[in-house]
């Protein structure tokens, strides 16, 4: 019978038998209070704000339906991590989820021959000056500029602070294309976030002291 | 090792997940390499950076309202009562005897209830047009209060075809209506998923405020009960302060929404 009932209810990963509580009560104990997280990964996996929004519902509606899947006591984020990125797989064709705009390779190598260039003088950063003024679009569009893979590989592990083997699973890939995915991302991102830097006025040439005041946000669309 | 080697692998040497081997290999590298000391330091400062950030935090008010309208519209009281009453029954039953009790329940269900109410109830046939109508609601709310700005901004409803046809997110022809005459100015639209559903929501404007139109593929809910019929499937269905249009199109359907009651934006 105990079967049969964890057909209806996520099961208790310490005692091993269903809770007697509703689903609908333990939905939004578990999976309700990662909604910010979900939602957040959402925004960064597909740039348009209404899709970002369909996303998340779909990973929500597709949760309820399955809650009886959900181990209790297991990373509940990660579990709907999994269906975010299974609905996003299966919604958008490839041509669709890669939404690369930039020379990853062209725009890594740019900066890293400048930083081994620069030796050991003293620079601006660039990432920390953005962050400090919490422009949030504008790293969120660097984000987008990353190949698909890298995109949910940094997204999981670094926004999401999933571990390397829960990244794994959710992308259903080994733990060392996870290590070299990230290390890719990581390094496109940084070059991105300099070059994006300098594009939008956060940016003057390192060879000048102070970096300047933000000239020209950008008031991006949905 | 070398230089690539290392630098697929700095993300983990930053992060301190490299195996006991990997470690002293990379280590070593670093001594022998000073542009991959260099990117390891820039690596690390940048680690520490990202780290604090995590993008937008709050569920927009529409979102998560439509959201709560979904689930509540897929969750049927019959089904909350059985997992209720069976949850409830869950420490009693054991394997052994499960289906005696099981046996003994639905025997007890048919002796204290008459037949028509242990039968499933069909699902009310309100809930549907009322989520329909809810998610419209909310889109109302967003567009006006500014939440939601407008994915397809243009007052030209060919633009506004040819854009949602580009989308490729329909699943069914789109023609755009242009409410000129009718004293309508076509304000823009959107493609969202209400109910599974890709919906493409027109708004317009008019001198006596905005209306929204809600177009879905499939055959039109059946309007709220009260609804007056004007004529083959189309039903006004008027309430104090909203009055919504029910319209069955040859492969789509319709609900054009307006006159929203003004606590609405509150």
């Amino acid at each position: 019978m105990a079967d049969s009932l964890s057909v209806l209810l996520p099961r208790d990963a310490a005692v091993g038998e269903p809770r007697v509580q509703t689903k609908q009560a333990l939905f939004e104990e578990h999976a309700l209070a990662c909604k910010e997280a979900v939602y957040a990964a959402c925004l960064s996996l597909v740039r348009r704000r209404d899709e970002a929004d369909d996303l998340f519902q779909e990973t929500y509606l597709r949760a309820f339906r399955f809650f009886h899947q959900y181990t209790l006591g297991t990373n509940c984020r990660a579990w709907l991590l999994t269906i975010m990125y299974n609905v996003f797989r299966n919604r958008y064709p490839q041509r669709l989820r890669d939404q690369q705009t930039l020379d990853i390779e062209r725009v890594t190598n740019e900066y890293e021959e400048k930083l081994f260039a620069e030796g050991d003088a003293e620079r601006h950063d660039p990432a920390e000056l953005f962050l400090a003024r919490r422009v949030d679009r504008e790293i969120l569009e660097a984000i987008h500029t990353l190949p698909e893979e890298y995109r949910t590989t940094f997204l999981l592990v670094d926004m999401q602070d999933l571990t390397y083997e829960e990244a794994a699973a959710v992308l259903e890939c080994p733990t060392g294309t996870v290590r070299s995915r990230l290390a890719r991302a990581r390094r496109a991102l940084r070059a991105a976030l300099e070059m994006y830097g300098r594009e939008h006025g956060y940016l003057q040439d390192s060879s000048q002291p102070e970096p300047a005041a933000p000239q020209n946000v950008r008031k991006g669309t949905v | 090792m070398t230089c690539d080697a290392y630098r697929n692998l700095i993300a983990a040497h930053v992060d301190d997940n490299l195996t006991l081997i990997e470690r002293e290999e990379a280590e070593e590298h670093l001594i022998n390499c000073k542009n991959c000391l260099r990117l390891f330091a820039d690596q690390q400062q940048f680690r520490q950076i990202t780290r604090t950030w995590r993008g937008e935090a709050s569920v927009p008010a529409y979102v998560e309202h439509r959201l709560r309208v979904a689930i509540e519209a897929g969750h049927s009281p019959l089904q909350n009562w059985w997992q209720e009453l069976r949850a409830q029954f869950a420490s009693l039953l054991q394997p052994a005897h499960g289906g005696l009790a099981v046996a003994a329940v639905v025997l007890l269900l048919m002796a204290v209830f008459p037949k028509d109410q242990v039968r499933p109830p069909t699902k009310e046939v309100r809930t549907e047009a009322q989520t329909v109508l809810d998610a419209a609601t909310a889109y109302y709310r967003a567009v006006r209060t500014g939440e939601l700005p407008l994915a397809y901004a243009t007052n030209n409803p060919r633009e506004l075809e040819d854009a949602l046809k580009a989308s490729e997110r329909l699943n069914f022809s789109l023609y755009v209506p242009d409410l000129r005459l009718a004293g309508y100015e076509l304000n823009g639209g959107i493609v969202v998923n209400i109910d599974g559903k890709p919906t493409v929501i027109t708004v317009y404007q008019g001198a006596e405020g905005q209306i929204v139109c809600l177009r879905q593929q499939g055959m039109m809910p059946p309007p709220p009960k009260g609804a007056r019929r004007l004529r083959e499937q189309e039903y006004l269905d008027v309430r104090p302060g909203q009055t919504a249009l029910y319209k069955q199109l040859p492969d789509q359907f319709r609900v054009i929404v307006t006159g929203l009651p003004p606590d609405t934006f509150h």
